[in-house]
């Protein structure tokens, strides 16, 4: 096989902009159910992606961390295509803004505000304990 | 000389406007470039998306989704809901009567309507018509923030769960070419007509690849029509910030042109008004002169 071969094409797509676009050996995008691992010539799929840690390898044989928002995963052709509300890397995340941000959905929940008031803190609320967690481990 | 005051009082007033004017110019044309990159910036989402969804529809093409639900219902007993994007300031020249008349226009030929306001110019035309607001959106950042789509998109959402919506219009301004701008109507739910690619002779012909969705059809689309959504109000609320932006730049543009024109005028009728009194003058002294001289003369 040749080198090309073993590889796939791997686009990360936020509203920011494209966050990644290269060759890469592997992808592990968290699923619903769990952790879903991509290898090249992976069947066509298209995926529910939660928020989360996106992992992929480039053909160096490193491995990036992405933290990542919910979204899609699309596997099809060789290539595979994500696209995520945010997708941030582990480095550039601000954690004295995650906490902040932590706080308030807490404080806004403790207020016990209406039904779809308490969905939209919890959803702001997953993404600060996300990115807490994520930069935490390295 | 009391004149003469006058006329430079004026010409001091419009200086100082013009000063006002010119800055507005140049904060609304520095907006006006970040915002043209925001734009940018999320249009490879945005255009990702709908291939998706798109490509997911032509697999799939039978899946039952309320995103996707026929309007079957008839006209009489929809609801219909209008997202709204004006300014919070004013100075755009017809940016917000534009967006604002042509909502009343489609909302008259509506049995029930649901308004989502953003701008404070809106919610003043419509707070002032007695017209009720469902929801109104405060504009506070400098520019449109990816927090605040995702705002506006959750409440859509929730309306048109919980059917209190049966389908969504957004009305928004946009560039059609850098001097001109145009009001924009599209429908953004139920989705099966929003997107113009799914016409069904064009789904048989292309070639049938099979997709797994994971974990089911229904949960793919749970997540990926409401991120849709998102985009696509946020890039319509940038869009409209950049009509905004440049038709203040346009108005502020003329205002600065009239104002040179007016100064134009007055510098020159202060001219001619200092040279008239000086040449009064000239006359009287010389008149004085020649009075004295005379007199001098027949003493």
């Amino acid at each position: 096989m040749s080198e090309m071969s073993k590889t796939a094409e791997l686009r990360i797509v936020s509203p920011d902009g494209v966050f990644f676009e290269g060759r890469m050996k592997a992808v592990i995008v968290p699923g619903v159910d769990g952790l879903i691992e991509f290898l090249p010539h992976h069947e066509e799929v298209i995926l529910k992606i939660k928020i989360g840690k996106l992992t992929y390898k480039t053909p160096d044989d490193e491995w990036h961390t992405v933290v990542i928002g919910s979204g899609a995963a699309q596997f099809a052709n060789n290539r595979c295509m994500i696209y995520a509300d945010t997708a941030e890397r582990p480095e550039d995340i601000d954690r004295k803004r995650a906490l902040q941000a932590l706080e308030r959905a807490k404080e806004r929940i403790r207020q016990k505000k209406s039904f779809e008031e308490y969905r939209l803190s919890q959803m702001a609320l997953a993404r600060a304990l996300n990115r807490l967690k994520i930069t935490d481990q390295d | 000389m009391a004149h003469t005051q006058e006329i430079k009082e004026r010409i001091t007033s419009i200086e100082s406007t013009q000063k006002i004017t010119n800055a507005m110019f140049m904060i609304s044309s520095t907006k006006l470039a970040r915002a043209k990159r925001d734009l940018e910036a999320i249009r490879p989402y945005f255009y990702g998306i709908q291939n998706l969804i798109e490509r997911m529809l032509r697999h799939i093409p039978h899946v039952e989704h309320p995103f996707l639900r026929d309007d079957s219902k008839p006209e009489e007993q929809k609801t219909t809901g209008f997202l709204v994007i004006t300014s919070d300031k004013g100075l755009a020249g017809a940016y917000n009567y534009n967006v604002l008349m042509e909502t009343e226009r489609l909302m008259e030929g509506k049995a029930n309507t649901v308004l989502f306001v953003i701008g404070e110019v809106g919610r003043h035309h419509f707070a002032k018509r007695h017209v009720p607001i469902e929801k109104y959106f405060h504009e506070d950042a400098v520019s449109p923030t990816r927090d605040m789509a995702r705002h506006i998109a959750f409440w859509i959402l929730e309306l048109y769960r919980n059917d209190r919506i049966d389908e969504m219009f957004v009305v928004y301004s946009a560039m059609k070419n850098p001097i001109q701008e145009e009001v924009r109507v599209t429908k953004l739910l139920p989705l099966r007509e929003t997107l113009p690619h799914l016409e069904p002779q064009l789904m048989a012909e292309v070639p049938q690849e099979e997709f797994i969705l994971q974990p089911t059809p229904k949960d793919v689309i749970d997540t990926v029509v409401p991120s849709y959504i998102r985009g696509f109000v946020f890039s319509t609320l940038i869009e409209s910030f950049c009509a905004e932006q440049n038709s203040r730049m346009l108005a502020m543009q003329v205002a600065n042109d009239s104002a040179n024109d007016m100064l134009h005028d007055l510098r020159i009728q202060y001219n001619r008004e200092r040279q008239a009194s000086i040449t009064q003058e000239i006359t009287e002294i010389t008149a004085g002169a020649n009075a004295r001289i005379k007199s001098r003369g027949r003493s």
